[in-house]
This record gives structure tokens, sequence and C-alpha cells, in this order.
């Protein structure tokens, strides 16, 4: 039935307020005292990360599904991300924002799974040979692949001169390969090289070719690390019974270290010393029990990654913390005896020198068959260019890498400062950059300060090769965990990799660590924050009680609508990742 | 099919018959029951609506009448705080005209706490503009629930069909529950003049001018004006399609009575048995029961009561510093239209207390001995000398 007053009623009214027509007409915008700013900001992992790596890019893009994509972000930056996910010394998982929430991310993982599964031709997008620079590069460790890497992505020729017969520096010649297996590092120099590297192998400069001879270089980039084990007692080692770690660790099968009734003491506590006693006890086919390495600091200050610590405890090597050598006698019968005191050790912070300290008057003797000593390691001096400067063995350099001779800079272990892999990359990228800006003839500190991340000693090198960008990330801030909207992440534990057993590995030899499965892997990269990433979440399409946040489709990115945005900053406290910040109107 | 069915059950057959497509609601005793029913045949696939789970009963209202604009039939139920909590929404539902159908059971306001029957809580929505049913017993909640979703979507104004606490939702009663088929005949899929539509675009409920607002309100009270008529209509059908109807009032035993009582609810099904009882005795006694409370059926309450000499009204409701209020709409249908009957308004089972026959031969019986309408209700029946008689 129709209602009796109904049918009085003009038929086309509506019984309520109905409109079909827009409401675009009320402004609301006119009453906004503030207004919402999309801007991409550092997460603390790539702001602790030496070499820069924008990692949330990285893992928003892995999220999509998008490997490749993931490892272009860390190729990038990094030269060698197979490398780094393997013995990084991983700051950027210390400084996680999500170790504030539950367990912190595992970076390091992530970037090897990158690195074994994405596939990047590098030479994409690089210019290639674009310009008619030659740069030479002596030393083919982290650092000077990373020079040779990024100023051949810039366009620049680059011959590449290493002393030893395969390129790889202390990669190849100082990490064991249970922890870095060698078909990883040759692709890693395979992926350098193809950027049209020029590598002279068994040259060194200063011996085999003079320095005279690279002037037709328009810059020279030393990177020749730190090529001897420093010695510590002054006997005749020439029958090999006491050897430095880096020369073991070169050729383990060299030193007939094989027998396992030997008696055999490592002395140190860094990555070299854990390293040989590992190396070697994998020479012994795992046994172990004539292993002793005897360190000076205790087990929290040793300075060797505290995993590899771990990882040679659970296979069974003996470490004696607090001890130092004290006096070495040839013994009889066995060829050593050696006396040794309780020690501390105190650490300059700054420049990193070593005090080792004799406590009480306690002695201990232990006889030993052969003695390996990781204690340090020093630089060769005799074949660098006459006049450069040199002090406390390494080559000083200004914080740009330039040395004191024109036309030369360096970096790497050779320069000083932390011995990682990661700061020797970082080293290498610095020199690009001071390379760059010499030929250039642009002022290298300005360069610096525009790409530099927040207050930290990197910078982003991509930055630097594409000048300004559409949306550009700003590099000075750097988001903290309470920018973080927890409310939108749930608890997770930590994916961790999975280990070979130490039984199983200590007698095979095999990469100890098989990496985060794919499964978990993508549980792994959904627990990434992404902090100061935009991720296309559209949690603030959501929230916008205004309808008032647009997306440019083809960019990509998010921006507001000014003529209806009242300003209430509803998007910006729902951001997830502190992406979106108020900043005031102008009055 | 007969059953043995509480109210609550009662109430959620007939919600069930109507086929709606959206229910939102949020538990709250005594209405729990329909709710829990409702999810019951949900959980068995039987339900055929969407079941929305909310967080309060004002979000309930909101789910209904967004879900209503789509132009879907929507169901909600609730009681007392919820309903209060609701109150804000209830005023936008009539105002944009969408015929949602909720169960309101009767219980008291806090504070302090109390769960049984009274009406202050619907009575309280009394100007929100929705339609509001006062029931008897539980086969009247199945038919009214059932009757309400024809009327609201025929005059476009939403309905509250008010069951007493524990007095109708958990007593349990013979229900005769109508073939689905025959209900399907009766009542025909919701077809909204207008609805959201995304093919369509459209914005409800802006801002709009003054003589906008005045208009869609005079628009409104008009479709509550109709409201009566469709009821009286609807009512007809639904007694010669099912033999069951109720009238606007239910009037009983009034030929040549005296003294008329007018209630509403459970008090007018006891108030039979008082009734009959006093007829016996030869006392010229009779009853009005007002079922439809908004709008108030004045025409048909000034025709009821034009022979009564003297009208008693019992109000389970108090308005604080007025009366009941049942006695006072009363009193504003009858000004200048019967003049010098007195009307003594009692206000008995505040708080669910019991009014028995017993209590209700007792209202007669001051009512036939006091003369004149006295300025203030009547709470007290034992203390006949304070009442002056």
């Amino acid at each position: 039935m129709v209602p009796p007053n109904r049918a009085v009623l003009n038929k086309s009214e509506p019984l309520t307020a109905v409109s079909f027509d827009t409401s675009l007409i009320f402004k609301t915008g006119s009453q906004r005292a503030e207004r919402p700013v999309f801007v991409n900001k550092v997460a603390p992992c790539s702001h602790a990360c030496p070499i820069g790596i924008d990692i949330p890019a990285a893992f928003h893009r892995a999220s999509r599904g998008d490997i490749d994509g993931a490892l272009r972000i860390y190729l990038e930056e990094n030269p060698l991300p197979g490398v780094c996910g393997r013995v990084c010394y991983h700051p950027c998982e210390a400084e996680c924002n999500r170790g504030n929430f539950d367990e912190s991310i595992n970076t390091r993982s992530f970037e090897r799974f990158l690195s074994d599964r994405g596939q990047v031709d590098i030479r994409t997008g690089a210019a290639v040979h674009s310009r008619r620079e030659g740069i030479a590069i002596i030393g083919s460790g982290p650092a000077g692949l990373s020079a040779a890497y990024h100023l051949a992505r810039s366009g620049y020729h680059i011959t590449l001169f290493e002393a030893k017969s395969e390129p790889g520096g202390m990669l190849r010649y100082g990490i064991p390969s249970y922890r870095l297996p060698r078909p990883i590092l040759d692709r890693e120099i395979e992926r350098i090289h193809s950027l049209g590297i020029q590598t002279r192998l068994g040259a060194t400069v200063g011996k085999d070719l003079s320095f005279k001879e690279l002037e037709s270089f328009d810059a020279v980039f030393i990177s020749i690390g730190l090529q001897s084990g420093t010695t510590l007692f002054e006997t005749d080692s020439s029958e090999g019974d006491i050897l430095t770690g880096l020369d073991f660790l070169a050729d383990p099968q060299r030193w007939s270290l094989e027998d396992d009734t030997q008696k055999t003491l490592i002395i140190g506590g860094g990555n070299v010393a854990i390293d040989a006693a590992r190396s070697l006890l994998r020479l012994r086919k795992g046994k172990g029990g004539n292993i002793t390495v005897l360190v000076p600091e205790s087990r929290d200050q040793m300075p060797a990654l505290p995993e590899e610590v771990k990882e040679a405890l659970e296979e069974g090597v003996a470490i004696l913390n607090g001890w130092a050598p004290h006096r070495l006698h040839r013994g009889n019968g066995s060829p050593f005896s050696l006396d040794f005191c309780r020690a501390e050790v105190k650490r300059d912070e700054e420049s990193g020198a070593v005090e080792i300290i004799r406590v009480g008057e306690e002695i201990r003797k232990y006889t030993a068959d052969r003695i390996i000593v990781a204690i340090g390691q020093s630089m060769k001096s005799d074949n660098l260019p006459e006049g450069i400067e040199i002090r406390q063995g390494k080559i000083v350099t200004d914080p740009f890498g330039r040395t004191s001779l024109p036309k030369v800079f360096a970096g790497g272990d050779a320069i000083g400062g932390k011995a990682f892999v990661a700061d020797a990359i970082a080293s290498g990228k610095m020199g690009a950059l001071s390379i760059s800006c010499f030929i250039e003839g642009r002022d290298v500190e300005t360069a610096f300060e525009t790409h530099q991340i927040g207050n930290s000693q990197t910078f982003s090198f991509q930055h630097f090769i594409e000048g300004p960008q559409e949306n550009p990330v700003d590099l000075k801030r750097v988001v903290s965990f309470d920018q973080i909207n927890t409310l939108f992440f749930s608890r997770a534990a930590r994916n961790n990799p999975d280990e070979l057993e130490p039984e199983a590995r200590k007698k095979t030899g095999e990469e100890v660590n098989c990496g985060v499965d794919p499964a978990r892997m993508d549980e792994e990269i959904s627990r990434c924050f992404r902090c100061g990433t935009c991720s296309d979440c559209e949690i603030c399409l959501d929230f916008c009680p205004d309808i008032s946040i647009m997306r440019d489709a083809q960019l990509g990115i998010y921006s507001f609508d000014a003529d209806y945005c009242k300003g209430c900053g509803v998007c910006s406290v729902a951001c997830p990742r502190g992406v979106i910040e108020m900043v005031g109107e102008p009055r | 099919m007969r059953m043995f069915l509480t109210g609550n059950h009662a109430a959620a057959y007939g919600a069930r018959l109507a086929r709606p497509q959206v229910i939102a609601a949020y538990p709250i005793t005594p209405q729990s029951p329909i709710y829990e029913k409702l999810s019951e045949w949900d959980g068995q696939g039987v339900l055929g609506a969407r079941m929305m789970r909310v967080e309060s009963e004002h979000s309930a209202m909101a789910a209904c009448i967004s879900a209503s604009l789509t132009g879907v039939r929507t169901f909600t139920a609730t009681a007392s705080q919820g309903l209060a909590l609701m109150h804000e929404l209830l005023h936008f539902a009539s105002g944009m005209r969408v015929p949602i159908v909720l169960v309101n059971v009767n219980r008291s306001m806090a504070g302090p706490w109390s769960f049984w029957s009274e009406q202050t809580d619907s009575l309280s929505q009394r100007d929100t503009g929705w339609l509001q049913f006062y029931v008897a017993d539980n086969q009247e909640a199945l038919d009214t629930v059932i009757q309400a979703f024809k009327i609201s979507e025929t005059v476009l104004l939403p309905t509250i069909v008010v069951l007493e606490a524990f007095y109708i939702s958990h007593f349990m009663e013979p229900v005769e529950v109508p073939d689905q088929r025959l209900i399907d005949e009766f009542l025909p899929p919701f077809e909204p003049p207008f609805k959201l539509d995304t093919d369509n675009p459209a914005s409800f409920c802006q801002v709009v001018s003054q003589s906008q607002y005045a208009e869609f309100r005079i628009q409104r009270h008009m479709a509550m004006e109709d409201a009566l008529e469709v009821a009286e209509v609807v009512d007809k059908e639904y007694r010669e399609r099912f033999g069951r109807g109720y009238g606007l009032l239910e009037c009983y035993r009034l030929e040549d009575a005296d003294t008329v009582l007018v209630t509403a609810a459970t008090i007018g099904s006891t108030a039979r048995v008082a009734i009959d009882a006093l007829r016996e005795e030869g006392r010229k006694v009779g009853m009005v029961r007002i079922r439809l409370f908004r709008p108030f059926p004045k025409a048909k309450l000034i025709e009821a009561l034009k022979h009564a000499k003297k009208i008693a009204v019992i109000d389970r409701n108090l308005s604080p510093g007025q009366e009941g209020v049942f006695c006072e709409e009363l009193k504003s249908a009858l000004y200048s239209r019967i003049n010098g009957i007195p009307v003594f308004g009692f206000v008995l089972g505040l708080g669910g207390t019991n009014v028995s026959p017993l209590h209700i031969k007792k209202v007669f019986d001051i009512a036939e001995k006091m003369n004149d309408t006295p300025l203030k209700p009547i709470v007290n029946i034992e203390d006949e000398d304070a009442l002056g008689i």
C-alpha cells in the first residue's frame, strides 16, 4: 500500500537528505593548521650499515616477490652481498627497531638469501665505459673490488692489479671456505668483472712494474691491505713450526699440520685465530684434542665474532681466556715450552690499539709441537710509491682516502680503521667517491655531506650517481622505534639459519651456515617494519576521514589533497613506519 | 508448527522468518538468548543472514543503518543500557528513513544495577522517530516482529518491538510458528525507493539548510501518522492470513464498562484475569491495552474510552517529577475530546516487581472510590488513608 501522506508528497523528492551531486564544493582544507608530509627516511639498520645499504627498500621489494629487485638495491651500494650475507658482523641487526619489539630482523641471512636466489645483470643501467679516464686499483681485496665496482659503474676504465694468482685478497686468503665457499666468492667477483674491469693477476706494483708505469692513469687507488701476520717471537720459524695465522689460512695444506697427535697452540682472540683453529680442526678431520687457542682477552672481550666463537666451542676447540704468552723456550723432546701469564687487555676505542697487561705473578707452562700466532697484521710497505706518508704502519689519508701524493688514494686495511669486510667495502666506496670528485672537479666534502646517511661515516653511492630523485629519501633522518606504530605488527620469532651439526661439519669442511629456507625467509621478510620506507600499505588511505590521500599511480607515491585535508593528523599517527609527519601550515 | 518457546526465541523465530539479510547485534541480558539463537542458526547455516559481530550497540545500530541504506532487510536486538547506547543513532535511523526492526527487551536502567522488567529504556526513546509496539505474550512477540518489517518498509521508518524482561523474554509458552512459505507471501523482499548503489553514487545524510531540515522533520512526522493506518491494514491482513491479529489497542470487555483500566504489555494479560473475576462479581470493568505506543493511536483511544466514567492507568515506568508515561500520553490524547472523566494514574511494577490480579482489583477499588483526577501518580495502593478514601 502507499501510505496516505506519502501520496500527497512530491514523489521525485527523496525522503531523506540524499545528494547525487559532488560534495567537493566544501573545501574543508581551509580548516587545516598542519599538513601531512610523506617523506621516506633512513632506517636504523641502514644507518648502522657501514656500506649504507637501503635495507628496508630491499625488504619491501622482496615482500612483493621481487627478489631480483631487492638484490639490485643491495648491489647499488654493495658489490659483495653473497660475502657480506655470510661473514658480515651485521651492526644493522644490533640497531634494528624490531629488536625493541621482539627480536631483530635476520638481515644478514636476508642478504645471503637475495644473493643466492636473485639474478641481476648489474650492467643494466650502468654507464659502463662512458668516460675516457682510467683508474688503477692496486689490490683486489674487498676495498679494491668495491672501489673498482663503483668507479666502473660510474663509467671509468678500471685496471685492477693483484699480486696473488687469484683475486679476492683476504676474502680468498683469509676467510676459510666453511664460512665463505669459494664458488660464492668467484660468482661475486665475476659479477664485478662483468663491468668491463681489466685485471692483472700476479702483478705486484712497485716490484713487477713500477709506480711510474701507472702515470698514464688519471688516479690510483691503493688497497693492498695488511698482508703480513705480526710475529711474536724472535725465533727462526723457517722450519714452519711457528707460523702466522695468515700464512696458515692462505694455504692450510702447505704446513704439514694434519697430524692430530701434534700439540698445536694458537695465540690470539680475533677472527684469524678462531678461523685458524677451526681450519686446523677440519684439516685433522674433526680431531681437535691437540688444538688449543690461547686468548689474552676475556671471553666477552674477544674481538672475534661471537657466533664464530660459539661454533668453535661447539666443535670442541679449547679456548683459554685471560692468558698471554710470556716466554718461549726450546724444549727437550717437545719442540717448545711456553710460559704464559695471567693477562688483561685494554683497548683504545678510537685508535683500536691494544695493550696487554700482565696481572699477578702466576705462570703456567705449556708444551707445543707447533705454534700459530694470530695477534695482528701489518702492511708490507716496501713496494709503496716514494714519498707517500706512512704513520704507525698505515698509509696516512684524510677521511676521503686522499694520500699525501697527488692522484693517489688509498683505502681498506692499509689505511687503518675497522678491519671487517664491510668496513673495507665502505672504504673502497669512499675512495670511489673521492676519485670521481677529483676527476670531475667536484668538492668531495660537499658530495659526501649531500649523500651522507644520517650522521654516519657512510653515504649512498646510488644517490650520488642518480642525483636528485623523484621521491627522495631524507637521508639525514633516522626513524626511531617510537615512530613505529607497533599496533600494526604482531609478535613473531626471528627466523635463524639452520646449521650443520658440529660433528658433521668439522669432518667435512662444508659451509656451516645453511641459510634460511624460502618459507621461513618469507616469514622473516614479513617481520620487517620497513622503517621509514613507504610500503604502499595504504593504511593512511583507510584511516583518512576526508578521503584526501592520493596515490600517483605512475610514480607509486602518495600525497595529500590540499583542498580537503583538514590536517587532523590521523594518517601520521596511523602510519606504521614513520613515513608521514605533520608540519605546520604557514600562517 | 506449534512450539514451546520463550519470548526471546519466539522473537528470534519471527526475525528468521522475515528473512533479514544483515543482523548486527551485541549481547546483553535479558536479550542475549535472541542473539544466541540467531548465532546458532547462523552456525548451522540455516539463517540466511550475515551476522555481524560488533563492539557495541552503538556500532550495531550504525551497521544496521548502513546495511539498510544498501537496500537490505536488517534486524537487531538489545535491552536497557544497550538501547541507551544506541540512542544517538536511533535518531539517525529514523532521520535516514531506514526500516530497521529492533527487538528491545524492557529492562530497568541502572543505577543501581537491576535486570528486571521496566519500560523506561524504550519510553526514553519516545522522540527518536521509531515506531514502538508493546506486546503481551510470546505469540504476539513473534507475530509483531513479522508485522513490524512490513509496516516499517511501507512507511520507511524503523520499529522497536518491546518484550518485557523475563515475563516474556524467559517465560515459555506454546507458540504457533508460521510456515515460511506463507510468511514469504505476506512479506515480499524489501525494495526501497532509493539506496546506496556504487553504480549510481550518492551521499546520504549531509548537512542541509534550515528549511530543508524542517521539511524532512515534517515529512518524518507525516510518515508516523501514516503508520497508524498502515499498522492497522497490515495487522488486518495478518489476521486474514494467519488467524491472529491484535489491533493497535486491545479492548477487553469494554461493553458497558464504567471503570476502564488502560495499561500496556503483560500487565494487560494479567488484567484480563482480574477483570473476568470482577465481572463475575457484577462489577462493570474493562480494559484497553495500548499495543502501539508510537505513533500514539489517539483516535482509537478516544473511540474506545468515550463511554467510560472513570479511567485507571497502570504504568510500569515513572517519569520523575511527572507521572507514568502512558498516563500522561493518554491524558494528552483525551484533553478537550472527552472532558470530565477522572483519570487515575498508578505506577506499579517498577524494577520488575510483580503486578498480580489482586493488585489490579485493588486499582479498580481505588478508582471506584475516588472522584477527582489526582495531581500526582498513585505509587502506594495499600494505604487508602493517604489517598483520602
